[in-house]
């Protein structure tokens, strides 16, 4: 009894512990993925603005080379522009080299016919110089896939309706050059010093000391990878160890889509514990409340059980204390009875109440004695040979007063008069309370009815009344210890409540059962009982 | 006869020197190594063409500098190497007067802005921005000068000294290392009127890169062996910086007709048919700085002037504000006498055309080495060491004298590689020194 109920409060206890810290758990792990993804947004979105200082820079770049390659003359007057169609733009190889060697991130300006030769750097001339010539040979892989920049590829696309980008590999990376087409079919363009550009980037993006100036974003490292990923550019206070990977990485927009933007970040530690602490806390400081409220609870529970059974075994002593007085009484007015002559029916009559009262009294002495031991499992058998059907007969005579007083019909159909291996106690005090039963509660029927069969090893009596019966669903219930149909006194009927259970439990222990039959009027009991 | 030709022909030089002589002008020098040819074959011959900044007549008019201090504190500068640069940096600031702008930036794998482009008035400042700084992490060397130079535009000024003085004791390991990748920013960064003056202190750095930054963008180069020297290494060049009194200076020769250019020995040109393009950044005030001009000359009757080359220089004056042009034209004389030939070299130039061919010879020597011909490399500076001396004794050169003993030293550090490794960069600064004609 105790063990299991420990286990009950243990349950009570672990089992809202156990929900709460998978909720909690649960819910703390998709925070995490929730702060996660914001902070991998966020860290994006850093990114994404770093990247816009690339573009911003190309478009700068851009509207610088569109200007500068602008050589249409100025004196142009517009209004031939559209008679003539086209005003050839003009320009000459020292004008194109001095402006080149003014332009910082121009290394070569070019200028291709519309025929595809070459009208600057004076290609195969003799006034080349060496370095026009190393630009030659630089972009000859430019000239030769038949490049028309116009056309978007996988190296070269537009960003406006006539001008463009063209990347390629030559020497040490990627290199870069500014197309432009004019009316007439020319193309213009600009070898990119990618140094100077590299360098111009440098220059835009934060050092040190002015990222240190915002203090969100300390802890963190940016860095800027080329296409072999090498290191270009890094600034922040955090510093990565060696098998750090980054917490987020873009590519970086065309023309340098082969080089990347890396974030990294000392995310904060513990990320990897399965429970966050303040959970941890929270769910130990519930599961102690709870278990002093279980431990409150067993407390007050094992003491009023205690208490319970103080009053049990003190009912038990009184009735074992009642028992010998009682069978003395008992015992004297029977003998009593029997030396006072036939004629005096008066003082006979008195005593043939006593002795019924006291008769009564012994029985429900019985009942709490038998029920203080089933419930201790201290029941015995005693098995002797006797005729079941002379049980029923005499158990029967001492309520037939009672019940001839008040108008009850008594039907017996007994079968049973051989003799069988069973305990006549046992049978009297089950039968006496289901008789008593009858004639407390089923005395409106007014109606008694006992069958008794046998065979070689068991016995069947019936217990049958015409009172108000009992309804289907309490048909089991009222074999519960203290159950009775209707709790009121004033229903004019008292009673222990044990009585059916107790009937029950020594039909049972009999190796039989008692049953209630459902039948059309009254209630119909059934006991079976094994040799 | 031949000697009145001589007369004449040496008259119209200095004709044509004196209308360019002037108080507040560069001086214009040209002059062919041998004045007189044999007549009848073709041949080579040199010509230089040397700048002179004029004299700053008084302090205050010195040309306001925009610096950029560019300090490695790469892991490897700790200890001496960085408290001596930390105090070189230091005692330049003090040189430095109120309408100067400096900048001071430290990189190692990142780059700080320690100084953001200032006037220099608020000295105490600077100094205790350099005095912070502590040496750590890797070499970020081109995100360095690259933030150097963005501070020096932020004050961008025709009429400043704009300047990165780039110090760095390691290889380049972070972002762009190449001598390719760093020459191309110096390439673009004297575009805008930008030089960077490289150092190079200890075993560590890469002279290489640092020979192409500096010369592709014209500013100084040199090996600093031991911390001690920086402070001396800072002030020679501040001495330099603060001397500027010509920039943004164009070299345009156009070589007659039937004269063929062939290079330039010791500078970067261009070279386009008949005509030679290059330019200066800077002069400084009473240094020469030359170029050396081989031609190929045809075949011409004797007792005939020939014009080789017209020469134009423009130049923005620092003292006047003005863009001053200086010409010159060059002939030379042709003769049958081999005598005469040989009497009336010019001893200034053919000490240059020395200098410049033993420089030659050097580099060759450097590129052998590299590649593991030691002997080769050895007898090429035996050789070189020989042929100065020779020509030292001849024209009682004492520069052509030292860089001989150079030669010797540079055979005894040829073996071994620790020894080589440092001896290359001295062998590198010499290089540069000798081709740019730096002052320290």
């Amino acid at each position: 009894m105790r063990p299991r109920l420990a286990i009950i409060y243990l349950l009570l206890v672990l089992m809202p512990l156990g929900l709460l810290a998978w909720l909690g758990t649960k819910l703390a792990r998709e925070e995490k993925a929730r702060v996660r993804d914001s902070l991998q947004q966020v860290m994006q979105q850093r990114l994404a603005d770093i990247d816009g200082t690339i573009v911003r820079l190309m478009e700068d770049l851009e509207s610088e080379l569109l200007r500068a390659t602008d050589f249409t003359p100025a004196d142009a007057p517009q209004v031939l522009q559209q008679q003539v169609r086209i005003i050839q733009p003009t320009y000459n190889t020292h004008q194109l080299r001095t402006l080149a060697g003014k332009h910082r991130f121009v290394r070569q300006f070019f200028v291709i016919a519309a025929n595809n030769r070459f009208l600057h750097p004076p290609t195969g001339r003799p006034e080349q110089t060496d370095q026009e010539k190393r630009f030659y040979e630089r972009t000859l892989s430019v000239w030769e896939s038949g490049e028309r920049f116009y056309e978007s590829t996988d190296d070269a696309w537009s960003t406006g309706p006539n001008h463009g980008w063209h990347t390629w590999f030559w020497g040490e990376g990627v290199n870069l050059l500014f197309w432009k087409r004019t009316p007439g079919g020319q193309t213009l363009g600009a070898e990119i010093e990618v140094a100077a550009l590299q360098a111009e980037l440098i220059a835009r993006l934060p050092d040190q000391t002015s990222h240190s100036r915002h203090a969100r974003n300390q802890d963190t490292r940016i860095r800027l990878l080329d296409a072999s990923a090498h290191t270009l550019y890094q600034w922040g206070n955090h510093e990565p160890v060696q098998s750090q990977t980054a917490e987020a990485e873009i590519a970086v927009a065309p023309p340098f889509s082969m080089w990347t933007l890396q974030y990294f970040a000392s995310l904060p530690a513990g990320s990897s514990s399965l429970l966050p602490i303040n959970l941890t806390v929270s769910l130990l400081a519930l599961g102690s409340a709870l278990l002093l409220l279980a431990l409150y609870f067993y407390k007050e529970n094992t003491r009023e059980l205690r208490t319970a059974n103080q009053r049990v075994t003190f009912v038990n002593q009184v009735s074992h204390e009642l028992k010998t007085p009682l069978t003395n009484i008992r015992m004297y007015a029977e003998m009593l009875e029997d030396q006072f002559p036939e004629e005096e029916q008066k003082p006979r009559n008195y005593l043939k109440v006593i002795t019924d009262e006291s008769r009564r009294l012994s029985r429900l002495i019985g009942n709490v004695l038998t029920f203080a031991q089933s419930k201790r499992q201290e029941l015995r058998i005693h098995r002797t040979p006797s005729v079941p059907d002379e049980t029923i007969s005499s158990t029967l005579e001492h309520f037939c007063p009672a019940l001839e007083s008040r108008g009850f019909q008594i039907h017996l159909d007994l079968n049973a008069s051989h003799s069988q291996s069973i305990d006549p106690d046992l049978l009297e005090q089950i039968l006496g309370n289901l008789i008593s039963n009858v004639e407390k509660y089923a005395a409106t029927g007014k109606y008694l009815g006992i069958t008794s069969s046998q065979s070689e090893t068991t016995l069947k009596i019936t217990v049958q009344d015409h009172g108000p019966g009992i309804p289907p669903n309490q048909y089991e219930t009222i074999f519960q210890p203290f159950q009775r149909i209707s709790n009121q006194l004033s229903d004019g009927v008292s009673g222990t409540g044990i009585g059916l259970s107790i009937a029950r439990d020594l039909a049972r222990h009999h190796g039989g059962d008692l049953v209630l039959q459902a039948t059309e009027t009254g209630a119909e009991f059934k006991l079976t009982i094994c040799s | 006869m031949k000697l009145i030709h001589a007369l004449l022909l040496k008259m119209a030089v200095i004709a044509g020197f004196a209308a360019s002589i002037s108080a507040n002008q560069v001086k214009l020098n040209v002059a062919m190594a041998k004045p007189f040819l044999e007549a009848g074959h073709k041949q080579t011959a040199f010509f230089k063409i040397g700048l002179t900044g004029f004299k700053m007549q008084k302090k205050e008019d010195r040309t306001p500098v925009n610096v950029a201090i560019v300090l490695d504190k790469s892991g490897s500068m700790s200890g001496k190497k960085i408290e001596h640069a930390k105090e070189a940096a230091i005692q330049a600031i003090d040189r430095l007067g109120t309408e100067d702008i400096v900048s001071v930036i430290a990189y190692d794998h990142t780059v700080t802005i320690l100084v953001p482009a200032t006037k220099v008035s608020d000295k105490a400042t600077i100094k205790q921005s350099i005095r912070q700084i502590q040496a750590n992490g890797n070499t970020a060397l081109f995100a360095g000068v690259s933030k150097g130079a963005a501070e020096i535009r932020k004050f961008h000024d025709k009429n400043r000294v704009n300047r990165v003085i780039l110090l760095s004791d390691g290889k380049a390991n972070s972002g762009p290392s190449s001598p390719k990748a760093l020459g191309d920013l110096g390439a673009s960064l004297i575009k805008e009127g930008i030089s960077v003056t490289t150092l190079g202190l200890g075993e560590g750095y890469n002279e290489d890169l640092m020979d192409q930054l500096a010369r592709r963008s014209d500013g100084n180069h040199t090996f600093i062996e031991n911390p001690t020297q920086l402070a001396r290494i800072f002030n020679a060049e501040f001495g330099d910086i603060l001397s500027v009194v010509a920039q943004e200076v164009a070299i345009d020769i156009r070589c007659a007709n039937g004269i063929r250019p062939i290079r330039v020995l010791n500078r970067e040109a261009e070279i386009s048919g008949q005509r030679i393009i290059t330019h200066l950044n800077q002069l400084y005030s009473k240094q020469e700085k030359y170029l050396l001009v081989e031609v190929e000359v045809p075949s011409t009757q004797s007792e005939r002037t020939r014009e080789v080359a017209n020469v134009e220089i423009s130049y923005a004056n620092m003292l006047t504000r003005t863009t001053d042009e200086i010409a010159s034209t060059l002939s030379v004389r042709f003769t049958e006498s081999k005598e005469l030939v040989q009497t009336n070299t010019n001893q200034e130039v053919m000490v240059s055309c020395v200098l410049q061919k033993a420089t030659d010879a050097n580099r060759l020597a450097t590129n052998l080495r590299d590649k593991g011909k030691l002997a080769e490399a050895k007898q090429v500076l035996l050789d070189n060491g020989r042929y100065l001396e020779r020509n030292a004794t001849r024209w009682n050169s004492t520069q052509l004298g030292d860089y001989a003993s150079e030669q010797k030293l540079d055979v005894l550090n040829l073996d071994d590689d620790v020894k080589y490794n440092l001896r290359r960069k001295q062998m590198r600064s010499s290089q540069f020194k000798n081709e740019l004609q730096q002052s320290y």
